[in-house]
């Protein structure tokens, strides 16, 4: 399946990159993220439980920011597995900020499903994709807003 | 005055449907025991992946587990599984839980029973299992490369390769007029029974014995297997198969329900595992999934001078042990020349195993493989040659006094009369009225095609090596009180033989359905039979009851003559009683009889000498003409009957949405002599039901990673009523020669042909628009983006 889109946030563009590749940022605004344990650089293990329609249960994953590129691009790779199946998501990630201090992120990628998950999941997975990453970024605008406000107080 | 042979031919209404429709059926799911566990399965999510190490660590230490099993845990308690059938085919050593590698997504990894369901599959989301995934085979071009082996003892991923050849096909082609040649694809599709797999298994450690509950159609066969798999003594294994609710040839093995039973033998209690409808999509028997490559030579007037194919099936991750299909292959390799005149004969037959779930049976078992290609090219001959399609088949087909008929690739045919069909189907579709109309509607923009497919359907298979080798006991009991117990190998798996069993025994008896008791579906209580498959039913199993029925009724009027004073040969069935012919007062009922032989006074002095007071009979029933020892050109004879038919459908086609809507379907059937026209016309309808599934709706979707996409009724689309019209069924009735009733099994012409018809019917409608459609199903996607690479 393939994950294509963009998305803005009113905050300049260091501020963006580095909350998205921020553990202790994606600890907060991964939907469903249980736990995040760095296991080396940029590798984290991943807990996760996600249900939305018939896509429900827990995972273990990896989630591993690669080609880094700051503050303009990187790539996400993460792989969860649970008892329906396993989830492999490749994303790259490209960051530009306009005149009015707006970041735009554009990313395009895959995310394969398998087992129970692409039985069941396949017909409603762009679905269940669009709204983690739309719950993701909403999430992700509200730190950044409280960390801009943080530094600014 | 009551006919000995009224009850045949009747639409008596079925006995099983007042418990069936009442809610008082009894099935697997419905019986508990004392103690009882419930299994949940841990099933791949990889196509294709080495297993590095499973962990039920976590599993274990969860509350109300009572056992976990993996596929170490298979080995130790069990065997390799047994096969089911083996015809020229490589069989691999496999377990019902994986060992070292899985080969399909859903395949078992592992196992939990414990005291409810819920615990069992909370359990199972804690085993970790390590895999290195593998590159997947999928399609029959990955495997023929390979890219890599399923099984990698044996160096390729061919199952089954086996060729046939009678005559000169080389030159019988050469010599044609006209050569159409085509490759013919069917998706993959199967049998979606109601109740699901469901198996309670029961070890008894202290006694070493195993007894089993479970939905399936043929409970001996499966007794015989989980000795063998398992190493127990057979005799110490009961099989019980109470109602089931539907088989269609998808329960015929027993790889998923030695999950249970070694849950059970591990934890020494009762298991029971409910399929659900995921479970018994991705992982209950495919059926289908192949390629034909047919090329049929015919002279300008329209006769065949010789058919060559070459059939590839993609079988799956296994169709021997796991389930029993692969042999579906071969069955369509003998019957690819249907019910036509065909001088020489060639195929090739290749099956491969690929990373999907097991090739089981369903509905057709190679009979529609043999059907779809050769009544697809007989369309395409017909426009081709400028030959009526109907018209080209009369010119071929089998002449009905020419059978008992050899066919060129062996089957022998037992009667029929195709050109009379014929005549009947043009008469009911008023097809010259109809062909004038087509024409008309065209000019309003609507798009009415008509298609047609010839019917051969073979019956009664009896296949060498193997659980389906053909025959069957069957015996019938008179009680002290005077009703009749019929005691059946044959397994009721709804299709009606409570009733048409009683039916065939009541007619010897002069009694009615309701004095008689189908007995089926125990190990411990029938003899060694082999159940339903195949459309046996009323080749072997009512031939089997006919005749333990006229032996006990001989026995009975030698007793009762003896009491009576008077001829065995004089007295009759009637009503109930046994009486001397016209003279109504010498007369027994069967109660009186039962009684004075068993009680009062009791055998001596009314059984006579040479008679013993047993009122019961056996007969067994063998095909009388299965041939198993090749003829000089190596042909064999697996079917003891053939009904035949002549299929039609029609239907509309919206160019603008791709949508086919079915207008008419007309089936002219002849399945020998009916013995309940109700349930004989119920069969041929639910079969043409399942035929339109594949046709229009029905697939099992493999992603080209392997990943099955059709895990739900709501990807895996079934016909509902609304999209069904009315089946109408003409019976005519060519008894066959072969059993002693001249009835002729026939549960799966219905499913046969339908496919072949409907495409036939769409391309004929979409003709003047220049589309020519392949696939199946026949999806308004596949339709709209023909019409739109034909400009439409």
């Amino acid at each position: 399946m393939r994950l294509q889109g963009q998305e803005q946030i009113e905050a300049p563009i260091q501020t963006v990159f580095t909350s998205l590749t921020d553990p202790r940022v994606l600890s907060k605004t991964l939907p469903g993220l249980q736990s995040l344990e760095p296991t080396d650089a940029n590798t984290y293990r991943a807990r996760l439980s996600v249900g939305i329609a018939a896509v429900r249960g827990a995972f273990d994953g990896m989630l591993i920011l690669r080609e880094l590129e700051p503050p303009t691009a990187y790539a996400l790779y993460m792989t969860a597995r649970g008892a329906g199946g396993v989830v492999e998501v490749t994303l790259r990630v490209h960051l530009a900020e306009d005149a009015n201090s707006v970041t735009r992120i554009e990313y395009t990628g895959e995310a394969a499903l398998s087992g129970v998950w692409a039985a069941l999941g396949s017909r409603m997975a762009s679905g269940v994709a669009q709204t983690l990453i739309r719950q993701f970024f909403t999430a992700l605008r509200q730190e950044v807003r409280s960390l801009a406000s943080a530094a600014t107080s | 005055m009551v006919d000995a042979s009224n009850l045949v031919g009747q639409s008596v209404r079925r006995k099983e449907d007042v418990r069936l429709l009442t809610g008082h059926g009894q099935f697997v799911d419905d019986i508990s025991l004392p103690g009882m566990l419930y299994a949940a399965v841990l099933r791949s999510p990889y196509p294709h992946a080495r297993i590095r190490s499973v962990d039920v660590s976590g599993a274990l230490r969860l509350d109300g587990v009572e056992a976990v099993i993996t596929g170490d845990d298979a080995q130790q308690l069990g065997k390799p599984m047994a096969v089911t059938l083996d015809l020229f085919t490589k069989v691999p050593t496999i377990y019902p839980l994986a060992v070292n590698k899985v080969r399909y997504v859903g395949e078992p990894v592992a196992a939990v029973a414990a005291t409810s369901r819920e615990v069992a599959e909370d359990a199972v989301e804690l085993i970790v299992v390590d895999y290195e995934p593998l590159p997947p085979i999928v399609s029959i071009e990955d495997a023929e490369q390979p890219t890599s082996l399923l099984y990698e003892e044996w160096g390729h991923n061919r199952q089954l390769d086996w060729q046939f050849q009678v005559g000169d096909v080389g030159s019988a082609l050469a010599g044609a007029d006209v050569v159409i040649s085509e490759d013919f694809p069917h998706h993959r599709y199967t049998g979606v029974p109601l109740e699901s797999r469901v198996c309670l298994a029961d070890y008894r450690p202290g006694q070493g014995a195993l007894t089993v509950w479970m939905s399936t159609q043929a409970p001996h066969q499966c007794r015989t297997l989980f000795a063998q798999s398992l190493g127990l003594p057979e005799h110490q294994i009961t099989v019980i198969a109470p109602d089931v609710g539907g088989g269609f040839g998808t329960k015929l093995q027993i790889n998923a329900e030695l999950i249970p039973v070694l849950l059970s033998i591990k934890s020494g209690r009762p298991v029971k595992w409910t399929e659900d409808r995921y479970e018994n999509l991705v992982s209950g028997v495919h059926t289908r999934d192949y390629v034909c490559h047919l090329e049929v030579g015919f002279r300008r007037d329209g006769t065949m001078t010789g058919v060559k194919a070459s059939l590839v099936g993609n079988l799956g991750c296994d169709g021997t042990c796991d389930a029993a299909g692969t042999a579906a292959l071969l069955v369509a390799a003998a019957y690819l020349p249907g019910p036509y005149h065909v001088p020489a004969f060639g195929v090739d037959v290749v099956g491969y195993v690929t990373n999907k779930a097991p090739y089981g049976a369903y509905r057709g078992y190679g009979k529609d493989i043999a059907n779809y290609p050769m009544e697809r090219l007989m369309e395409m001959a017909a426009e081709k040659l400028h030959i009526d399609p109907l018209e080209l088949r009369r010119r071929n087909v089998i002449q009905p006094d020419e059978y008992p008929y050899q066919q060129i690739s062996g089957p022998l045919y037992d009667s029929g009369d195709y050109p009379a069909m014929i005549a009947k189907a043009r008469e009911v579709l008023d097809y010259e009225n109809f062909r004038r109309q087509q024409d008309e509607t065209r000019r309003e923009g609507k798009y009415l095609g008509i298609g047609f497919a010839a019917m051969l359907e073979p019956s009664g298979a009896a296949v060498p090596n193997g659980i389906f080798n053909g025959y069957e006991p069957a015996t019938v009991r008179m009680t002290p009180e005077g009703q009749f117990l019929v005691f059946t190998g044959n397994q009721d798996i709804g299709q009606g033989i409570e009733t048409t069993l009683a039916q065939v025994a009541a007619s010897q008896f002069g009694v009615s359905v309701d004095d008689v008791r189908v007995v089926f579906g125990d190990t411990n209580a029938v003899p060694y039979g082999l159940g339903s498959f195949s459309s046996r039913g009323a080749t072997y199993a009512v031939s089997a009851v006919h005749r333990a029925s006229v032996q006990l009724a001989n026995k009975l009027k030698r007793i009762a003559a003896n009491i009576l004073e008077a001829s065995a040969a004089d007295l009759v069935f009637t009503q109930g009683a046994v009486e001397v012919a016209g003279v109504p007062s010498r007369r027994l009922t069967l109660q009186e009889l039962g009684n004075k032989v068993y009680l009062w006074p009791g055998p001596y002095g009314t059984v006579p000498p040479g008679d013993d007071p047993d009122l019961q009979a056996t007969e067994t029933f063998m095909g009388p003409r299965v041939r198993w020892q090749p003829d000089e050109q190596g042909r064999i004879n697996l079917y003891t009957t053939h009904p035949t038919g002549i299929y039609a459908a029609i239907v509309e086609v919206d160019p603008e949405l791709g949508d086919v809507r079915l207008r008419r379907f007309v089936v002219i059937h002849d399945a020998g002599v009916i013995i309940n026209p109700l349930i004989a016309e119920a069969q041929v309808v639910g079969g043409v039901v399942q035929g339109m599934g594949g046709a229009l709706w029905e697939e099992l979707r493999y992603d080209e990673e392997g990943q099955f996409l059709s895990g739900d009724l709501t990807s895996y689309l079934l016909p509902t009523a609304p999209e069904i019209p009315d089946v109408e069924v003409y019976h005519f009735v060519s008894p066959s020669p072969f059993t002693p009733l001249g009835t002729k099994g026939m549960g799966e012409g219905g499913t046969i042909p339908t496919p072949a018809a409907i495409l036939n019917a769409v391309n004929d409608a979409l003709r003047p628009l220049n589309v020519f459609l392949n696939d199946l199903p026949i999806t308004p996607q596949k339709v709209r983006a023909a019409l739109r690479q034909a400009g439409h």
